[in-house]
């Protein structure tokens, strides 16, 4: 069956430089590289489950490149939940891309997208499967790249450029030096690049692992990239970027921190308590957003809060050992559950986001409306991942969400539960940003004149909600697998059992939960119902005090939602604004430092002015000033001015910016080398 | 022969009603007025059941929103124990949370589906008190897991030992049911005088009687798990002393919050938000002592 995941691997290869051949053929340049993509994904997909049995019980599957010795490939449990996830989104966002990218047919470079798409899938799946510290940092900055020009995709907009060298920096200075910093001190110390012997000696190691990983998962405070980048991508590539990228981040800190290094109990409520930190500030911003991508893009911040609550609960409980550790390989199978359904409700959320744009031509929810006429399917699935997101039973989201409950409640520590006290009340914040989302853009009428939106987008969308259905009434299918990497660090059996119509969390006193009798019930009392009462009416039209108003007119618009509650929140909002002044302050007092410096030089007068103007940029560009921008504005000030010291261009030279990446590497390949 | 589930699915369907009835008379006797009669709830919800409702959407979630209501709420009945535990889909507390937390989503749905801002308003309300309420039903339950440890209300009540911070417990649980009933200072979503009765506005006939009856069903119970967290744990009888008992407290229960009711007037969504965020900020103190074992 090896073919299957061969032949798969090989088609996105080919999907890497093929698409070129279609130079001048927007149209078919895309829909070949999404037929490549599609078919590699579904043939990952397949061997992915294919081997899921050999997997329970603790094998791996290695597999390397014949000459170059570097690339040796490995998939295990853990790897195998990752690859599943970027099929499943891989597959759909194929079916998605064609009809989708005729929106941006006036951007032309179809050849382009058409190679960047599977590469940037295919870098994600070899990340996953990598079993050397030198392929994996390889096809994690491969991953980064392509994930920076597809979303810098609309390059006319002055939007993009920010979003897309926003996430270009950040990444590399906060991602990509840490992990090449720690592959220069692997290399300089003489430890072996090999997964199955290299282990990180120095606890060091956590902190900066953290960091890179952090800051590509999107945790506070290191997400301020991620509600600009995620959003200025084409939809598709959204879906894959919030769906599947971020995910990967999770994968390779579980890697890295459980199964490369020992299990440490302060880590874990490292991660724990950043994860409810970034659940709750990530929501809390999300729940103000009228932009349907961004708000979007603020709840996959508020996700990843929960996935890393759920993960950093599992290793302390772990590293506890005795009673809790059964619990933990609950905790990180929970984890590790609301990243894959993330993935299915996300995916499709973003896939929505694409339809509004594509019908209506617009993403701010105040101008929406009434897009159920157009395309009653879409609105149904977007209402099945609204309401799993949010955590409706019997849909998955309600499943992974209850176990992290469990977890974190049952762990018996106070301060685990004032956790699920806040991952419980974003719950609540997360269905009140959706119902938003929904019925804003959704409900009502029409606004203005929509288009017809293409069946394959339907189909995709359709898919991806159907997991979020499936699985919330069957996870018995995945718990198995996602409880294997857990008991693989653990070595114990995990405090649950699954059975296909029962779910028992058997930690303390035990408690249990049956998501097909649930829906059975459910479903039984409301057919019952609505076929003994029949719902059957006469048509009329809403009542509007008997003024002849336009249905528009008598709607709430989206930014006027929760505005009572969201007062209550006014201090965090407005710290942010606080900040960003204090900010600019720091930066003025930067610039007075840099004068004073540079005051023999002739640039010194340009580069002061040029740092205060940088600071009242910043302060004066944003609409809404948040806390992340605030700390970070010094940093990229101090980044760009150093830039600008080098060379006289900078704004977005990309040769310019690559060689300062580049001398970034050097230095962090130096340090590496001379802390060893 | 586990009968349980049928007391429990009968209970939540038909009780109310008379519950609502009882209290009706009860306010009715502190105004100084005669009230209806005691089963006038039950006529009420039988004649509304009769009539064709008007549609002023073709929206299927509309339609849908009332079963959706109905059905999330006596099903969740289930979850609770009368006289002893029914055979049940779950016994844990959250599912209780997030299946009884379907009426809220229903009636939300509903109310922002339509172009009224009526109802519009009256969702968002529901919203906020709903995003308000529900951290200090998680410190509650967060107080009763560290006390008993165990997350399933069986294993709660079955080993609730008497401490200090059980009394922050109790209290916040009582606080969250008197609100989540809609009883009057805090019946703000569906304010009848003020917003006419908010995302319930555009209902009318059939589907209007069957979320009437999902609402009194969810407002009886809440106020049955309050009962049962006071009998339970305390008194040790065979099933049928208990569900006596359940029945007793949660009359008692019933006519008390009747009686404040009828005493009150409206509070402000405001008001209540930030009174709300006050107790969180009580309760937090009774989260402290229980995690040092107090």
């Amino acid at each position: 069956m090896i073919w299957l995941l061969y032949s798969g691997l090989i088609l996105l290869s080919l999907g890497c430089f093929l698409p070129l051949t279609f130079y001048r053929n927007y149209k078919g340049a895309i829909y070949f590289s999404s037929a490549l993509t599609g078919v590699g994904s579904s043939l990952i997909l397949a061997y992915s489950i294919y081997l899921i049995p050999s997997l329970l019980s603790g094998h791996a599957f290695y597999f390397r490149v014949p000459l170059l010795k570097f690339l040796s490939f490995r998939i295990d449990s853990l790897s195998d939940i990752f690859s599943i996830l970027l099929s499943f989104l891989g597959i759909s966002v194929s079916i998605y891309t064609p009809r989708y990218m005729e929106i941006y047919r006036e951007e032309g470079r179809g050849a382009w997208f058409g190679i960047l798409l599977p590469s940037f899938l295919l870098s994600m799946y070899l990340v996953v499967f990598s079993w050397n510290l030198l392929s994996f940092v390889f096809f994690w900055e491969a991953m980064t790249l392509t994930s920076y020009f597809l979303i810098l995709w609309e390059t006319e907009s002055e939007e993009t450029k920010k979003a897309a060298w926003d996430y270009f920096v950040t990444m590399h200075l906060l991602s990509s030096l840490p992990l090449f910093f720690s592959l220069a001190y692997v290399l300089c110390s003489g430890l072996p690049l090999d997964f199955s012997r290299l282990k990180f000696p120095s606890p060091l190691f956590y902190f900066i692992f953290l960091v890179a990983f952090g800051s590509k998962a999107g945790i506070f405070p290191m997400h301020f990239w991620l509600p600009e980048a995620h959003p200025a991508a084409p939809s598709n590539v959204s879906a894959l970027l919030s769906g599947a990228m971020i995910k990967v981040a999770v994968y390779s800190l579980l890697r890295f921190t459980c199964f490369l290094m020992p299990i440490n109990g302060t880590f874990g409520v490292v991660v724990a308590a950043l994860g409810a930190i970034t659940l709750t500030f990530g929501t809390l911003y999300a729940l103000k957003q009228t932009d349907a991508k961004r708000l979007l893009a603020y709840h996959s911040v508020g996700q990843m809060g929960y996935i890393w609550l759920g993960i950093g609960i599992g290793i302390y409980l772990i590293s506890l050992g005795g009673k809790m550790a059964p619990l933990g390989i609950v905790a990180i199978g929970a984890g590790l559950f609301h990243a894959l359904n993330h993935a299915a409700f996300k995916g499709s959320l973003f896939l929505s986001s694409g339809a509004m744009i594509y019908s209506a031509g617009t993403k701010d929810l105040n101008e929406l409306g009434g897009l159920w006429r157009k395309m009653p399917a879409i609105g149904v699935f977007t209402a099945i991942a609204a309401l799993s997101i949010a955590g409706v039973p019997p849909l998955n989201g309600f499943v992974s969400k209850w176990l992290i409950y469990q977890v974190s409640f049952g762990s018996g520590n106070g301060l685990f539960s004032f956790f699920g006290i806040l991952a419980l009340f974003i719950s609540a914040a997360t269905l009140a940003s959706f119902l938003k989302f929904y019925s804003s853009s959704f409900g009502g009428e029409p606004k203005s004149k929509l288009k017809e939106v293409p069946k394959t987008m339907g189909i995709a969308q359709g898919i991806l909600s159907s997991i979020c259905l499936f699985l919330g009434i069957f996870p018995w299918l995945v718990l198995p697998l996602l409880l294997t990497p857990g008991k693989i660090l653990s070595g114990t059996t995990p405090a649950l059992s699954s059975s296909w119509w029962l779910i028992s969390v058997s930690s303390l006193k035990g408690t249990y939960f049956s998501p097909l009798l649930f829906s059975g019930i459910l479903g039984g009392i409301f057919l019952v119902s609505y076929v003994v009462v029949s719902p059957k009416g006469v048509k009329a039209s809403p009542w509007t005090c008997g003024e002849p108003l336009k249905g528009s007119e008598y709607k709430l618009s989206a930014k006027n939602y929760y505005h009572n509650f969201e007062r209550s929140f006014e201090w965090l909002y407005s710290t942010g604004e606080k900040a960003v002044k204090w900010s600019k302050r720091a930066s003025k007092v930067i610039s007075i430092v840099c004068k004073g410096l540079c005051s023999a030089f002739k640039l010194s007068y340009r580069i002061s002015s040029w740092a205060r103007r940088m600071g009242e940029r910043i302060y004066n560009s944003s609409f809404e000033f948040y806390l992340d921008e605030a700390i970070f504005s010094p940093m990229f000030g101090a980044f760009k001015l150093l830039s600008k010291a080098i060379g006289e261009e900078v704004k977005l030279n990309p040769w310019l910016i690559s060689a300062i990446i580049f001398l970034g590497i050097l230095v962090a390949l130096l340090l590496g080398g001379v802390i060893k | 022969m586990n009968f349980y589930w049928a007391i429990a699915l009968l209970t939540t369907w038909l009780l109310p009603p008379l519950l609502d009835g009882l209290g009706r008379k009860i306010k009715a006797k502190v105004q100084g007025r005669r009230g209806p009669p005691l089963l006038q709830t039950y006529y009420d919800l039988i004649s509304l059941l009769k009539i064709r409702s008007s549609l002023p959407t073709p929206r299927l979630s509309f339609r849908i929103a009332p079963y959706l209501a109905f059905s999330s709420v006596i099903a969740s009945s289930l979850i609770l124990p009368f006289g002893s535990f029914p055979l049940s889909f779950s016994w844990d507390f959250f599912v209780l949370i997030y299946v009884a937390g379907i009426v809220s989503v229903a009636l939300m749905m509903a109310g922002f589906s339509i172009e009224n801002f009526y109802a519009n308003v009256g969702a968002n309300r529901e919203m906020m008190m709903l995003l308000t309420l529900e951290p200090l039903l998680a410190l509650s339950i967060a107080i009763f897991a560290l006390n008993s440890h165990s997350l399933s209300i069986e294993g709660i009540l079955s080993s609730l030992k008497p401490l200090p911070s059980l009394a922050f417990a109790y209290s916040l649980l009582a606080y969250v049911s008197y609100l989540e009933g809609g009883f009057l200072p805090y019946d703000v979503p569906e304010a009848e005088t003020e917003i006419i009765e908010g995302a319930l506005c555009e209902y009318s006939g059939s589907l209007l009687g069957i979320f009437k009856g999902a609402m009194l069903s969810k407002r009886f119970l809440f106020i049955w798990l309050l009962s049962t967290f006071l009998a339970f744990p305390w008194i040790h009888a065979p099933w049928y002393v208990l569900l006596g008992v359940q029945f007793t407290l949660t009359f008692a229960i019933y006519s008390l919050c009747s009686l404040i009711e009828a005493m009150s007037a409206r509070k402000r969504i405001g008001e209540v938000i930030s009174e709300n965020w006050k107790a969180f900020g009580i309760g937090t103190i009774g989260l402290l002592l229980a995690s040092l074992g107090w």
